[in-house]
This record gives structure tokens, sequence and C-alpha cells, in this order.
């Protein structure tokens, strides 16, 4: 579907992407991978057509794509659809005309917008929204919204640039089964950006591990989580500090409106074992205050993430020492 | 004492209609001069949709010189302008000239900063979906900047009144003609305060509506402000 081959960027002096060829087979989900600053912003760039390469070239379908001009890129920009991290959707148009630009700017008439707007919001489950002004929906409705405004004009081509690292756990979740929902109901590739592990395991088929612009490793998710043997892929699979690899036996008392679905979501999410050691629920005027103590073995930093995350819901949360 | 206001009054009514004219005649072609000069301050600066770094640099000159200029000066350079334009060089028409080239730089300004302050990421978003130029101006930058460039414009209007007057003391006529030569010239200090009232009136209500316009707009977008 996309093929890049020896492409280079050089900005300002950094070498941001380095000889990179790639290819990335139509009807999956590609998942570029790496640091911040190891080259992915500008990969994904390239791919979408925003910016040229100082070398090499970019293919679409055997078509090259990295120097056309005017109408031509216009027409071909048309053809790819992009989710961003910050969704950034036009804060001056409602959710309907949000959705309806690329169609309005391709010249499609009203009554066609319309029904393409109405059946792209049914898609992403949102069309009782369709009034709304943007800054009325939450991050996760947001960046439904993005998608269905990415999907307007039939891309074969779907590129998500970090598209659920502002979004929290559950919700990243969400999105991630709409994307491939998306993906296999409509053939389409989708190339998802992204520096969280869970997302390449979620949702990828194949993924690159970009490391101070170069590809470092280009293979089968299931290939790489079985044998990651290079550095950064090992540094990116496993968690990156020293202290978050070693586990450690956690007891940690909570209170608040946990309820067992709580403790279910932690252990989905943060991949670990939850064992109550002991709890109650008590009704305290017709609202239920729960009082749990529970013993998880994790690192250091999914503790603090852990901890975070609860308190982001209310919940008090106090480490005991086991 | 009645009577004297009510003279007063009907003193006020020709100047203020003469200056509401020249202020919403300099308004217009301010805007008609300024617009497409901020926005192309805005589009060529570096980094921008048509970076012209040089033209860009020469541009921001020439605005900057004209905003410089001190008005009551730039009025009498531009007299044989406005006498080419208007026919005369006197008189309330004649004044919308030098009102008009004196605001323009300030409505470029302000239209370029609110411009501006449209996040990058949404107009690269707009790339993306395939606009050209011309579609990522006037459908995502300008209403993305509506309520900057509104409060702007306001802003514009009301420096505008202020100019006006001034222009009214050089034979543009209005309320400031009729303050100085009431006002100043035969001590009458009870039609100067009514002409100063007028004006004070004047900014007050663009003010209003301009605030009012801004508010409307946030409101739509969901966002409430105090």
């Amino acid at each position: 579907m996309i093929t890049l081959r020896n492409i280079s960027k050089n900005y300002e002096g950094v070498q941001a992407v380095d000889d990179i060829s790639l290819k990335i087979h139509p009807n999956t989900v590609h998942g570029i991978m790496g640091r911040s600053g190891a080259g992915k912003s500008t990969l994904v760039r390239l791919m979408s057509l925003l910016e040229c390469p100082d070398n090499g070239e970019v293919f679409f379908n055997d078509c090259r794509v990295d120097n056309l001009k005017g109408k031509a890129l216009r027409e071909r920009r048309r053809q790819l659809g992009m989710v961003f991290q910050n969704f950034n959707l036009f804060l001056s148009r409602n959710v309907f005309s949000n959705v309806a630009y690329p169609l309005e700017i391709a010249g499609v008439d009203k009554r066609s917008i319309q029904n393409r707007v109405y059946e792209l919001l049914d898609l992403v489950e949102l069309s009782s929204k369709i009034e709304y002004p943007i800054n009325r929906l939450s991050g996760g409705q947001k960046q439904r919204i993005a998608i269905a405004r990415a999907l307007a004009h039939h891309p074969k081509i779907l590129f998500c640039d970090e598209a659920t690292s502002a979004l929290d756990p559950q919700t990243t979740l969400t999105i991630l089964q709409l994307i491939k929902d998306i993906q296999n109901r409509m053939n389409l590739t989708v190339v998802m950006i992204t520096h969280q592990m869970e997302v390449v395991k979620e949702i990828c088929a194949f993924v690159s591990i970009i490391d101070n612009g170069k590809v470092i490793k280009n293979e089968s998710v299931q290939n790489l989580f079985s044998f990651p043997h290079t550095g950064t892929a090992h540094e990116l699979i496993s968690p990156l500090r020293y202290s978050d690899v070693i586990l450690k036996k956690q007891r940690l008392h909570l209170v608040g409106n946990t309820t067992e679905d709580i403790l279910s979501r932690l252990a989905k999410i943060y991949h670990t074992n939850v064992n109550i050691v002991t709890g109650s629920i008590r009704s305290v005027n017709n609202k239920s205050v729960s009082n749990f103590i529970i013993e998880l073995t994790i690192s250091e930093g999914t503790l603090n993430t852990i901890i975070a995350d609860l308190r982001s819901q209310k919940i008090s949360i106090e480490v005991l020492h086991a | 004492m009645l009577n004297a206001a009510y003279n007063i009054l009907l003193m006020l009514i020709e100047p203020t209609l003469s200056t509401l004219y020249m202020v919403a005649g300099a308004t217009v072609f301010s805007l008609i001069l300024g617009f497409p000069l901020g926005i192309l301050l805005c589009v060529t600066s570096a980094g921008n949709l048509i970076p012209q770094i040089l033209f860009n640099k020469i541009l921001e000159k020439i605005t900057n010189i004209l905003r410089s200029f001190p008005f009551i000066i730039l009025m009498i350079i531009v007299f044989p302008l406005s006498r080419f334009i208007v026919g005369t060089s006197i008189g309330t028409a004649a004044a919308i000239v030098p009102l008009s080239i004196a605001a323009m730089p300030f409505v470029a300004r302000i239209i370029k900063s609110a411009l501006k302050e449209v996040n990058p990421e949404i107009i690269q978003a707009a790339k993306v979906m395939g606009s050209s130029n011309r579609q990522i101006i006037f459908k995502v930058m300008l209403p993305e900047a509506y309520p900057a460039l509104i409060a702007g414009i306001t802003l514009t209007i009301i420096n505008i009144i202020g100019y006006a007057a001034m222009a009214g003391s050089m034979g543009g006529g209005g309320l400031g003609d009729l303050a100085i030569r009431y006002g100043y010239q035969r001590f009458r200090l009870d039609v100067m305060i009514g002409a100063v009232l007028v004006i004070i009136i004047m900014v007050e209500f663009v003010q209003f509506l301009g605030d009012k316009m801004v508010h409307t707009i946030m409101k739509r977008r969901g966002l409430e402000i105090k």
C-alpha cells in the first residue's frame, strides 16, 4: 500500500529520518513505535504528504507521490485520513460541520454531504451530538468525531498520530476497538504512530520500531513480543526504568466508591492479579462506600500510575507495607 | 435652563451625524485595505502557509512606518490625495481618506495577530484533508480567529472615533470641530461637554456591541466567558 524507498529528512541539521525503507501492507494495522524524538512524527509527515523527503521516494500503490504539487497533491491527500493526538477539530464549527469539512472543500453537493455525515456519525455512535459545539465533548468523543472526519472522503489509508495518547486507559481501549472495527469493515490500511506498547499489542499486526531516525526492527507483533532482541525494542516493550523492572508485592487500602468493577478493570489494564485481602461495602446515606485492602504484584512505576488513576476517580488510596 | 439644553442638543445633531459618517466610512475603507494586508502579513511569515520571508519583511516595515506616523502629520501629507479622490481636502468626506490610511496598518496588525493565534496543528489537519491555501485561509483560519477578529475590529473603530475628533479640528467637521470651535474658541464649556459626552457614548456603545458579539460566538462554541 505504502512503500518508502530510502527516504531521508533533515531538520536544521538534525537527521530526523535517516535512509528509511519501509513497506506497509494493505488492509493491516501497522504500528510505528519509538521514543519521543526518534523520528516517528517526521516519518508520518512524510507518509501523509505534509513534507517532501530530502532524498528517497514515497509510493502509494506503485504510484510515486512524494514529488506531487498543487492540485494533484491535494487530490492525493484526499485519499488519506489522519487522526491526531490533540484531535485538531475546528472550534468554529459544530460536530456536523467538522465532519462535513473535507467533503465541503472537495465540492460535494449539500445533500450528499448530509447523508455521508449522518452515516459517519452513526458509525462512531455520536449521532445524538450532531449540533454540539466541539468544546462540549469529552476527549473520547472528540477523537470519535476526528475519526469520522478523517473517514469522510473514503480514504484508503488512516494515519493515527498518537491518537490515544491524550486519553485515559478506558477511553483508549474503546477508541482502539473502534479503529479495529472500522479497519475490518472498510478494508482500511491503518498506520498507528505511538509510544504506548499497549496500543501496539492491542491492535497492530506489524510494527516498526524507530530509533535515531532509523528502522531498527520491522516485524509482526507476535514475533516482536516473543523475541525482543534489539536494545530499544527491549526497552520499549519492557518497562523503561530499573525500578520498573522489579516487581514487588504491594498492599493497598482503598476507600471510596470502589466496586468490583474497578478492581477487575485494574487487573485488565495493568495486566496484574488483584487479590482482595479484606473488603466490605457499606451503605452510607444511600451511597455505597467500600473499603478494600488489595494486594498486587507490580512495579514501582505501575504502582504510581495506579495511584494516580484511582485518585482521579476520587478513591482514597493508601499504600500499606506488606 | 431646559431651553439651553435643548439648544445644545440641536447643535449636536449635525456634527454627530458627520462624525458617524466619518467613522463608518473610515472603518469600511480601512478594513478593505487592512484585511488583505493582515492576511498577507500572516501567511507569508516564516513557517506559515506561504512563507515568503523577504516579501514579509518589507511588508512588515511598511506597515510599521505607516503606523508610527503621527496622525496630524499624516493628514497634511495626504491632503493632495484627498483632493484627488474626493475633490476637496476639507470636509467630512475628505477626512475619511487620512482616517482610512491611518487605521489601515492598525487593522493589518490586528488581523495578523488574530490569525497567528490559530492553532497551527488545526491548520495542518486542514492541509492533510486536501484544503487549498485559499480554503485554509477563508474556511479555517478566519473562522477560527473570529472572536479575536471582532475584538480587534472593535478596538479599531474606537481608535477611529478618537482620530475622527482630531480630524474635525483640521477642517473635517463633526464633534471634534464643534468642541474646538465652541468650547475652546468661544468659551462655551457646555457645548464642549456635550460633544465629549456624545463621543464617550459612541465609544461605550461600540465596545458594548463588540463584547456582546464575542460573547455570543464564544457561547455558540461552548465556551462560557465572564
